[in-house]
């Protein structure tokens, strides 16, 4: 397949799906956030394609599927729902668009050097090598899926196959989403993971932290710049141990658990502020939901700290609110962790 | 329940470490706390740091979390939690949006960047290296890679063993996960490996390096092939019956007649 054939690809399944399955699950482009349209909905459409991954992936590892099985089904059901989301709202997408490239000739000068610093840290990540051991079971997981056509039934190690399902990580296959994005586009998954996805993630765990700066200033636009300008240059300057979100994000966001601490964990927080701020519907605890899926699909990790941190907020914000059914709501968000931790330990041995 | 507590300590310093980043989080909390009453916000954030506290510190709660969730090794990922980037942003944001024209607040960012960078480490200095091919794999492990499938061809080999040295352990299947090798990554952290496995790790980790046990296991194995230091024990190999097929860089590319030791066991 050429280049552009398999990098078009690449563009659609993370850029032009996300967006349009984000459009279909947003609550609708209200007036004061015309403009955060098509970024608010890309990334909402990036949590509701993980969730719907993990839901779609787990039934397919426990009864052996093959990775093209899965493809096929995931394919379809994203093709379903973008089918959808075109038929319903190609009308606002357009008009989305048409704002959004008039709102980029009124940026301000803090927003210009946001856009250079991502822009070069997007650069670092496709120009430049870290070399991260982790990779060797991670992405060898990735591309042993694709090689084989199976699902964790091979070991990334040594190429046997698994006598049993490697507990700590099947449960989060992040992996084998490496392996689909690489099988239907056609590019080894040591490229896509090491330098095609990473910008990509880059962007979106900063268009998160603008979806936050957003909440905290109530839009203002200016503050939101620089909320995120700071943002940008703390990572790059003072994550002084490997163990910080900041040195993830930089250095190996392409794994999971990067993946987790720098987009996913920050939307959480992202959808407390929203309840906080009374901009929440009713719609949006289907985005709640499919987070927590997604949380888990990206790391064991996120099976219990993104319950950690939906329990921490659920609490805070029924206290805040003083609405009790505020913490049942959203703990009820948090069952898929509680169902992943009980496979986990019953299913599994926990081991 | 005193070494949970003993160790929620030992995460904490581990993960923050020596730079100003803990200073600025602290900072960041101060300025909530004592900014303007009534703000939803600032009790939101408080209440969640002093909830997520509590759960950490108390020994209870990390014991189970420690034991039963996330392992005490890594305990220190609770901190992925707080938002403490936000926290630090949100202060400057706010007190730079505070200056009334727009040259304080163009002098107030630059200052407040320029101290950021001045006070820690770029990040990028030590953990990133020019990319050594498309993959961003070591060079070697592509070439290898293909040596071993164009030998193979050649030979007729239609199920490729490989033994490789440490350094090229974790990333020959990252690129070719149709070579099977005895052991990963699992080998060089001591976790649990096959019998077999763990005979060919200790004899390819002896010093001299114990040909004899190696042939014979890789033999039993099925791993035609062996990558090893260049011009390391080149004599001792061709005498076992490897038979040198390549080099690149630092290393020897062997294959092994496996008819020679179909029948010999150790």
């Amino acid at each position: 397949m050429e280049l552009w054939v398999r990098s078009g690809i690449l563009a659609v399944m993370l850029g032009v799906i996300p967006l349009l399955a984000g459009i279909l699950c947003t609550s609708g482009v209200e007036k004061n956030m015309l403009t955060e349209g098509i970024l608010l909905s890309w990334a909402k459409g990036f949590v509701f394609c993980f969730g719907l991954f993990q839901i779609l992936v787990i039934p397919c590892i426990f009864t052996e599927q093959s990775l093209t099985f899965l493809c096929v089904i995931y394919g379809g059901f994203l093709i379903l729902l973008c089918g959808v989301s075109l038929i319903l709202n190609w009308r606002k997408i357009l008009s989305m668009i048409k704002r959004e490239c008039r709102s980029l000739c009124h940026i301000p000068w803090a927003g210009i050097i946001v856009i250079f610093v991502i822009l070069f840290q997007m650069y670092m990540y496709a120009a430049y090598m870290h070399v991260d051991d982790d990779d060797a079971f991670y992405l060898a997981t990735s591309t042993t899926s694709v090689q084989t056509d199976t699902l964790f039934q091979v070991d990334p190690y040594s190429g046997e196959e698994y006598q049993a399902f490697p507990s700590r990580y099947v449960l989060s296959p992040f992996p084998v989403f490496i392996a689909v994005l690489s099988r239907v586009s056609g590019i080894h998954a040591a490229i896509l993971a090491h330098t095609l996805l990473p910008p990509v993630l880059l962007l979106l765990a900063y268009v998160v932290l603008g979806m936050i700066g957003y909440q905290l200033f109530h839009g203002d636009r200016k503050k939101i710049w620089i909320f995120v300008l700071i943002g940008a240059i703390l990572p790059m300057f003072l994550s002084t141990t490997v163990y910080m979100q900041g040195s993830f994000m930089l250095l190996r966001i392409w794994q999971g658990k990067a993946v987790l601490t720098a987009v996913l964990l920050p939307f959480l927080l992202y959808c407390g502020l929203c309840i906080l701020e009374g901009h929440w519907k009713k719609k949006d605890w289907i985005l709640l939901a499919a987070l927590m899926f997604a949380c888990c699909m990206v790391s064991s990790m996120g099976i219990m700290l993104g319950a950690a941190m939906l329990g921490i907020l659920g609490i805070v914000l029924a206290v805040l609110k003083r609405d009790a059914a505020l913490l049942v709501k959203m703990a009820m968000c948090g069952i898929p962790n509680i169902l992943y931790t009980a496979a986990y330990l019953l299913v599994l041995g926990g081991k | 329940m005193r070494e949970a507590i003993l160790q929620a300590i030992s995460s904490y310093r581990i993960f923050f470490g020596d730079g100003i980043y803990l200073t600025l989080g602290i900072g960041a909390v101060t300025y909530l706390a004592v900014k303007g009453k009534g703000d939803q916000k600032k009790h939101f954030f408080l209440g969640f740091l002093l909830l997520f506290s509590f759960i950490y510190l108390c020994p209870f709660t990390a014991h189970v979390i420690m034991e039963y969730c996330i392992g005490k090794n890594v305990y220190w990922r609770m901190f992925w939690i707080v938002p403490v980037t936000v926290l630090i942003a949100y202060m400057f944001a706010s007190m730079i949006s505070c200056l009334g024209r727009k040259w304080q607040q163009c002098i107030a960012i630059f200052g407040i960047c320029l101290a950021i960078m001045q006070s820690g480490i770029f990040i990028y200095r030590e953990n990133f290296s020019e990319r050594q091919n498309r993959y961003k794999l070591y060079m070697e492990i592509p070439v290898i890679c293909d040596l071993i499938e164009e030998d193979a061809g050649k030979y007729g080999i239609t199920e490729k063993g490989l033994i490789v040295v440490n350094d090229l352990t974790a990333q020959i299947r990252q690129y070719d996960a149709s070579i099977r090798m005895p052991y990963g990554r699992n080998a060089l952290r001591n976790e649990k490996i096959s019998k077999r496995a763990s005979d060919i790790y200790a004899a390819m980790n002896e010093d001299p390096l114990d040909v004899n046990t190696l042939v014979v296991k890789a033999a039993d194995g099925k791993y035609q092939y062996l990558v090893f230091y260049k011009e390391a024990y080149r004599e001792e190999l061709k005498r076992a019956g490897y038979e040198l097929i390549g080099d690149v860089g630092n290393y020897d590319i062997y294959r092994l007649d496996l008819e020679r030791y179909s029948n010999t066991k150790l």
